[in-house]
């Protein structure tokens, strides 16, 4: 060994420079983000999960739901799209700017795409000059988003609250990030960790029926409200009630949203969804 | 064979030795034990042509790289400021896709002042009806629309107090000063959205107007007096 200690640098810069660059770095770049307030709300984001979805966290870390589900919308790219809401008075001279002619059938409306922020801000202008209400919007573009896994790319700012970050290399089931959004049923989720084939015929998941407890029905018993509803449960003197995992699992679930527009991932605004609470999950009266 | 066999009877702490232990199981031991008669050395040789050609490339790669996913690497923003994320490619890329602070966004803003961060609706009501003898309403309030917003950018600034008429109505109250816990985006937008709430028309105001009174009126201590305030032109 005439060159140990070439060696041993040689070995040292190649450790050194993939630490620095992918953990070094990331955490200049990205690392201690602060939980931001919203301007336009003036609340917290992420905001803090309930107490249940904090657990039902635990409870899917636990069940190695992260082997087959990512939690991480992806996008490709954003087109810039012209809407409006309101013609106003002068409708004929706001279509002139535009040589557009038609009344619209619904709106809002969308007038053009694939415009650049300038060009959109203009059109935007010369139709807010003329009477009329429009604005601009940014469209993200991508197959994770068409396929309605999200509204835009998730960013750091959306992990804050986790813990592991629980956020999945693998894709043998869809997304999760904006499962919440998505599929807003708890009873929904509850039926599909009984037995995933009973709502997406197909599904190749696991059935997670240790979740449920199964009680026989002394005769005359009522099932308990809280019992989940399967299709065949009026013949059946079985009943299926969820345990307290499930529940927190499904609360978890449904707290899994990411579609409030931040600055680093501009996105149309949606109309706000009741947010997930603590309150036990609604389970319609048999 | 003898060679190898003498040192080892003669001095048994060598059956530990590896060369000798090796040497022992093996179909070929004499050759084995004996120590290589030289050592593997490293020298320098000339760099191939291709490998700096390589390295010139990744660096030029790595140099395209930066200027593009870097962000702004003049701006303020910093290089490779965290805000950016692929698809976009810089920061000023990702500050024009947000939407400016135009009529639907002050409006949001305005509301939020108006109901959350200063809970101007404590007093003058959500329906902005406010209170009978005590708080001004602010719907239909020849105050709130008058053409120029100075007299009511003074108002949320220094506060009211006194007697005071609103549409012919008296009332003798008082309001606070906001002028520290307020920025001039917040007065600007919470007036804008009172102007333009519960039926009221009026233009915007801006926060270059609220700035100006603001920088107009730091020497002011109290609250203003309705009589005060009739003296600044709202036409």
């Amino acid at each position: 060994m005439n060159s140990g200690p070439l060696l041993f640098l040689g070995l040292f810069a190649a450790m050194a420079s993939s630490f620095a660059g992918l953990i070094l770095a990331p955490q200049l770049q990205i690392g201690r983000q602060p939980v931001r307030v919203l301007a336009a709300t003036g609340e917290l984001y992420p905001a803090p999960r309930p107490g249940l979805a904090q657990q039902g966290a635990e409870v899917y870390r636990a069940n190695g739901c992260v082997e087959c589900h990512s939690q991480q919308v992806r996008q490709t790219g954003a087109d810039i799209e012209l809407w409006l809401t309101d013609p106003g008075t002068n409708w004929t001279d706001a279509a002139k700017t535009l040589s557009l002619a038609t009344p619209f059938p619904t709106l809002p409306a969308r007038l053009l795409q694939g415009l650049t922020p300038e060009r959109g801000q203009a059109l935007a202008k010369a139709l807010t000059d003329s009477g009329a209400v429009a604005d601009v919007r940014v469209a993200p573009v991508g197959p994770d988003i068409e396929r309605k896994w999200g509204t835009r790319l998730s960013v750091a700012q959306d992990y804050l609250r986790d813990y592991p970050v629980l956020i999945g290399n693998q894709r043998l089931g869809p997304d999760l990030a904006s499962v919440g959004a998505r599929l807003p049923d708890a009873n929904w989720h509850l039926r599909h960790l009984y037995d995933p084939r009973l709502t997406v015929p197909g599904s190749m998941m696991p059935r997670y029926h240790y979740l449920f407890e199964k009680r026989v029905l002394q005769p005359g018993e009522q099932p308990s409200p809280d019992a989940l509803r399967l299709d065949d449960d009026t013949k059946s003197s079985l009943e299926v009630v969820p345990k307290p995992e499930a529940h927190a699992l499904v609360s978890y679930l449904l707290s899994l949203r990411v579609e409030t527009p931040l600055f680093e991932a501009p996105a149309p605004k949606l109309k706000p969804v009741e947010p997930a609470t603590n309150a036990p999950v609604a389970t319609p009266a048999p | 064979m003898s060679k190898k066999h003498k040192p080892s009877q003669s001095k048994p702490a060598d059956v530990s030795k590896p060369g000798t232990k090796a040497a022992a199981g093996s179909s070929a031991p004499a050759k084995l034990s004996f120590p290589e008669t030289s050592e593997p050395t490293a020298a320098r040789g000339a760099t191939p042509v291709f490998l700096i050609a390589l390295l010139g490339f990744i660096l030029f790669w790595s140099d395209v790289y930066v200027m593009q996913n870097g962000g702004d690497l003049a701006a303020k923003s910093g290089a490779f400021p965290s805000q950016v994320y692929y698809p976009y490619r810089s920061y000023a890329e990702v500050d024009k896709l947000n939407p400016k602070a135009g009529g639907a966004a002050v409006m949001e803003l305005g509301e939020f002042v108006y109901k959350g961060k200063a809970k101007c609706d404590a007093c003058h009501q959500p329906s902005g009806l406010g209170t009978p003898g005590l708080n001004p309403p602010l719907a239909g309030s020849d105050w709130v629309l008058a053409d120029k917003p100075d007299r009511i950018i003074r108002v949320v600034l220094n506060g009211l107090t006194g007697p005071v008429d609103v549409n012919g109505v008296p009332f003798n109250g008082t309001m606070l000063p906001w002028r520290d816990a307020l920025t001039d985006a917040d007065i600007a937008a919470v007036l804008s959205f009172i102007r333009n709430s519960w039926g009221n028309k009026a233009p915007l105001v801006t926060p270059e107007q609220v700035k100006a009174i603001r920088d107009a009126t730091t020497d002011r201590g109290g609250n203003w007096t309705a009589d005060e305030l009739k003296a600044v032109p709202d036409k």
